[in-house]
């Protein structure tokens, strides 16, 4: 899959013609690509324009701008070009797991309609077969036939992300996008659903967009590591490289907000303030009124996304980056 | 233990909730102390009781359900003089003096516990004319005063507006500024981070960490997050399914847990230098009407033997912890 591009602006309205007045700048101008089997997390903090990145690949939003090229069959489709009907059958090649596991399923269907919904919309097989289906995926992520009978509520936090897992799966895409999947879990149960997700990766050769805000889970479970920050990707290298040897001041200032999980230990606080209002993002780097490392230039003008040479797959949008000799996770 | 400098003293707290489908004993048998001037940590999985611990502190619990049906809370006020929380009405004058005023809270979700029709000053200032007698330009002055104090700019001008006006780390900054207002003794932090951002989460870390310094006030920090516990606690108590499972001081724990529930809790966490797969617990937490009968956690430990199928462990001391584990004993 490859973006080039992608613009999502909302626009804010005011008045009583409701006049356009100005744009959110959600996803201002992302270009990446995921490989097939690969994985890919996206982080930042909330109000960078992560979920509507994922969001607009899907087109759950009309891109602004841009293009998404899907690999359908060996074929590159151009989504933002396909028509809204012929959608539906472009559909069936991704799916999505939420967040929020308690508003994702329909509360009034019982698990087996939920799980095999996404197979009658697609018109795949007969009704014995959909739940044929059903059955042996539940049996595959951990849950058992007679759960299938039973309502989201008689179920825990993670029992219901197996569910959204399974529902998923079950018209077999080769793409999902995962939505901070774990975030609302605990620790323990977080470590069995991210393992269930490597397990299936292997096993059904998916691919994923891992949206997260923490730094470890993405590290544990991406291959390569996009930061973004309103609306901009700042970094994109692969997952050790970046924990190591961070090139952009963002990457290093959220490096250090991990938790070293030792007794006594501190964090060092490198970004003040918070993230300005994506209608009116300041001029130059948008980072500039945060960065210690701000110089004259980062005021003026943008950076753009340079790749980096000698690093395959890495590229870092920020001016100082050559410069500049930030410190990694330790 | 010297009595002088206790605070908190817990022995035997059990809080059960009887509801329809039985009885849920949220709290079994929890007995823990915290001095003045300390911070304890509690940490476990969301339904092990951690919260009803807090609760139960300021006598929040639910009701009617909720019932405190044995145990002390001893809090001493001043030297020696106690008061027994656990005896007091929960509607009565006495604990509404201590509420808010000598044990304070804050809480998870800074959206869901401000008011949003209210601005936050008047919200500060409802705090501080309930426990002190001043009237509403002094008033308003102190609440100017705890927003300066929780890092707010301009807090003259912050003070008139709404939380909907606000950011979750602002929101988070004017909670700890309510909870702060009247010089609490206890400041119970129910999971204060967990809704925010990872660089927000740790401002105000540190802002607790500064002013609990600052006022010398004690801190009771409740969180599934054992990295939050590392960098903010100095004694710190593993709960599993009401009970104590493990307590230990922090840095003790932290470089050698001993209960396998603590030791489990530790390696499920993605850390950054780890290479391969996680390793998870098995199962989840027990459904509470139906309790293992011996120890809580033996159907999903890895070194489950045959006394733990049969008896309940009893918290013993083993290399400077309190654990509650049949390999101990």
């Amino acid at each position: 899959m490859v973006v080039k591009g992608l613009k999502k602006l909302f626009p804010i309205r005011k008045g009583f013609f409701y006049k356009t007045v100005n744009y959110t700048k959600a996803v201002n101008g992302v270009d990446f690509f995921i490989k097939k089997g690969e994985t890919v997390g996206l982080v930042g903090e909330s109000g960078s324009g992560k979920t509507t990145v994922g969001r607009c690949i899907v087109r759950l939003y009309e891109p602004t701008e841009g293009s998404v090229e899907f690999n359908v069959d060996g074929n590159m489709i151009d989504l933002s070009e396909v028509p809204k009907k012929g959608m539906k059958s472009i559909r069936k090649h991704f799916q999505m797991l939420f967040q929020d596991v308690y508003s994702s399923l329909n509360s009034r269907m019982k698990v087996v309609n939920i799980v095999t919904e996404p197979l009658a919309i697609h018109n795949m097989g007969s009704k014995d077969d959909r739940i044929n289906r059903a059955r042996e995926l539940m049996k595959r992520v951990g849950l058992s036939e007679d759960d299938l009978n039973k309502y989201p509520h008689q179920f825990s936090g993670g029992q219901r992300q197996r569910i959204g897992i399974t529902r998923a799966l079950s018209i077999s895409p080769d793409f999902i996008i995962c939505d901070e999947p774990v975030s609302a879990l605990d620790v323990s149960v977080q470590a069995q659903i991210l393992n269930l997700l490597l397990d299936l990766q292997d096993e059904f050769q998916l691919s994923y967009l891992f949206i997260a805000h923490d730094l470890g889970v993405v590290k544990y479970i991406s291959d390569r590591i996009m930061v973004m920050y309103l609306g901009k990707i700042f970094e994109i290298a692969s997952s050790e490289d970046i924990y190591e040897n961070p090139r952009h001041p963002y990457t290093e200032a959220l490096l250090a907000a991990i938790s070293k999980y030792e007794a006594g230990s501190t964090r060092d606080i490198l970004l003040k303030g918070s993230i300005p209002d994506p209608s009116n993002p300041p001029d130059g780097c948008v980072l500039h009124p945060r960065c210690d490392y701000a110089k004259d230039i980062c005021r003026e003008v943008v950076p753009d996304l340079e790749s980096i040479p000698g690093v395959s797959e890495a590229s870092v949008a920020c001016h100082r980056y050559k410069e500049l000799n930030l410190k990694g996770h330790k | 233990m010297n009595k002088e400098s206790l605070l908190i003293d817990v022995r035997d707290l059990r809080v059960y909730c009887h509801i329809e489908q039985g009885i849920v004993r949220c709290v079994d048998g929890l007995s823990f102390s915290i001095k003045k001037g300390q911070s304890l940590g509690i940490v476990g999985e969301s339904g092990c009781g951690k919260t009803m611990t807090a609760l139960s502190l300021m006598l929040l619990h639910p009701q009617p359900e909720g019932n405190i049906e044995t145990g002390n809370i001893f809090y001493y006020p001043n030297g020696d003089s106690y008061i027994d929380i656990a005896k007091l009405d929960i509607y009565g004058k006495q604990i509404r003096d201590i509420r808010g005023n000598e044990i304070a809270m804050i809480f998870q979700e800074p959206m869901m516990s401000l008011n949003p029709v209210y601005s936050i000053g008047q919200q500060i200032i409802e705090a501080i004319r309930l426990h002190k007698k001043v009237d509403k330009i002094e008033a308003r002055e102190l609440a100017i005063e705890a927003l300066r104090r929780v890092r707010i700019s301009a807090p003259e001008q912050r003070i008139n507006e709404y939380p909907f006006q606000l950011s979750g780390g602002m929101r988070q900054r004017v909670m700890i500024a309510i909870a702060l207002s009247c010089n609490p003794k206890l400041l119970i932090a129910d999971e204060p981070t967990t809704a925010l951002d990872v660089t927000i989460e740790a401002e105000i870390l540190k802002l607790i960490k500064d002013l609990q310094r600052e006022l010398g006030t004690s801190l009771m920090m409740i969180t599934h997050d054992l990295g939050v516990i590392g960098e903010m606690t100095d004694e710190v108590v593993v709960m599993y399914v009401g009970k104590i499972v493990e307590k230990a001081d922090t840095r003790n724990l932290f470089e050698k847990p001993l209960h396998p529930y603590t030791k489990a809790l530790f390696k499920s966490r993605p850390e950054i230098r780890m290479t391969g797969r996680l390793s998870s617990i098995k199962g989840s937490v027990p459904n509470p009407y139906l309790l293992p009968k011996g120890c809580n956690f033996e159907p999903r430990c890895d070194e489950a033997m045959d006394i733990c199928r049969k008896r309940t462990p009893d918290l013993v001391e083993s290399d400077g912890h309190r654990v509650s584990c049949w390999l101990f004993h």
